[in-house]
């Protein structure tokens, strides 16, 4: 893998791996509609930007017509927000942005509240959203492992089967000769190392810690109910076929247990608790440095 | 069967402080701030612990617990802010069973930098049973993961927490600055 294109998007740093075969010109063509494709995904679910749609959406009330893309991650997000009794939402925008998370990145919290219930707010039907009152709207949970999806087949639909799409960590990787990817798993207390190493083939693996993204006694991910962040969980890794569902799964293990999502979904993953401690499936591709 | 069921609840309820104890144990040297994410954690413990006594019989779940904090190696060199003494801290369980004497359980905790960097349990039991269990205990305790130097692996990529975005650094420093006046 040769052709490295790395970029800043939907605040995160990407990466993304084509073969060295690939002539630079079809590379710069890729980028082209990659980068533009972004654009789009930003000007519809960004709620760091003032004229993206989900800003509007926590302004005025009405039928939205979201790109026609937005189906399977509504869909995502309406399920886990099922399997996760709320826990995981995107109705939870309001309550991040409450926290100092807001479009300024005040970083100061404010009063704080837990978001509305889903059917309360709004009806989806496929990529629309009836919104019943303005609400702010936050799709981190798996918007960017969608992302990375939307873009991996753009790769894809360029006829260019070997290729890895990393964004912050999270990626998506194929490979036609079956080649291992070794992705290492940052440690928690010590960035400079990882305490396991996943070897992927043609899967997406997502990584979720509070250890950067942090501020006061808040990180990324707050609990709804509690209006704190989680912190009996230190990180958590999740290997699927599609990165929207590893990204999504991720947040989903820091509010329920693996055997509520095992039946339901087809995934591997590696939860670190307080105490360094190690909850994993028994598939997980990989290895673990243990005491 | 029915005993079975009890002895694992005495199991658990009886382990379970003896985490919470082991933060107890350690010598907070500067109270605010980091006391209170300690105190977060202690307190989580704590509730953990409820549930799981609750679903034990109280009558007999006679618990006494003693602590020695042997504080083996405590490799002086701490900076003052973090909340605990580097070093290792042990502390041993007694909890009674149904037909047999009490017995122990150990458990040590190795504290670096206020990070949990160790912890490993040890079977004290000397009644057949709770040895069973203890050894479960122990084995599924040790599962704790430790951190290798990046550098020092083949690794085509790296995943964890993200890395954020200049915007949120710059405004976590402004933040730092304005609370350090």
């Amino acid at each position: 893998m040769e052709h490295r294109q790395e970029f800043h998007a939907i605040g995160t740093h990407w990466c993304i791996d084509f073969p060295t075969t690939l002539d630079a010109y079809r590379v710069e063509f890729v980028m082209q509609r990659i980068h533009s494709r972004i654009d789009e995904f930003d000007k519809t679910y960004s709620r760091f930007r003032p004229d993206s749609i989900v800003t509007m959406m926590s302004k005025t009330t009405g039928r939205y017509e979201l790109p026609s893309d937005a189906a399977p991650m509504l869909a995502l997000y309406r399920r886990l927000y099922d399997l996760t009794d709320g826990a995981v939402t995107p109705l939870i925008g309001q309550t991040l942005s409450d926290a100092g998370y807001d479009a300024a990145y005040s970083l100061k919290t404010k009063s704080m509240s837990s978001p509305k219930r889903w059917d309360d707010v709004m009806r989806v039907e496929g990529s629309a959203i009836d919104l019943l009152e303005p609400v702010l709207l936050d799709f981190g949970a798996a918007g960017k492992g969608y992302l990375i999806d939307i873009v991996s087949e753009i790769i894809e639909s360029e006829g260019i089967d070997s290729y890895c799409v990393d964004a912050g960590g999270d990626m998506r990787y194929r490979s036609s000769a079956g080649e291992v990817l070794r992705v290492g798993l940052e440690d928690p207390s010590n960035v400079s190392q990882a305490i396991g190493v996943a070897s992927i083939v043609n899967k997406s693996i997502c990584g979720s810690a509070g250890n950067r993204r942090t501020w006061g006694a808040f990180t990324h991910i707050l609990d709804p109910k509690l209006l704190t962040s989680p912190r009996h969980i230190l990180a958590v890794w999740v290997i699927a076929d599609t990165t929207m569902l590893a990204d999504g799964l991720t947040t989903a293990l820091m509010f329920v247990d693996p055997e509520v999502l095992r039946p339901e979904f087809d995934f591997e993953f590696a939860i670190v608790h307080e105490d360094f401690s190690l909850t994993r499936s028994a598939g997980f591709p990989g290895e673990f440095f243990q005491s | 069967m029915q005993r079975t069921v009890q002895r694992v609840s005495i199991l658990v309820a009886a382990l379970l402080p003896v985490v919470v104890l082991g933060f107890y144990v350690l010598q907070p040297k500067t109270p605010p701030p980091e006391t209170a994410a300690s105190v977060v954690a202690v307190t989580q413990s704590s509730s953990t612990t409820k549930t799981a006594t609750s679903a034990t019989t109280p009558t007999t779940t006679q618990q006494t617990t003693k602590t020695t904090p042997s504080s083996a190696s405590t490799s002086a060199t701490t900076t003052p802010s973090y909340a605990y003494k580097d070093g290792t801290y042990s502390v041993t369980a007694t909890y009674r069973v149904p037909e047999a004497s009490a017995q122990k359980l150990g458990v040590s905790l190795t504290i670096v930098n206020d990070v949990i960097t160790g912890a490993a349990a040890t079977n004290m039991a000397t009644d057949q049973t709770s040895s069973m269990y203890q050894n479960a205990f122990v084995s599924g305790y040790k599962t704790s993961v430790v951190g290798k130097s990046i550098a020092s692996l083949q690794l085509g990529k790296v995943s964890g927490s993200s890395l954020t975005t200049a915007a949120f650094n710059d405004a976590l420093t402004a933040i730092r600055k304005e609370a350090a006046i």
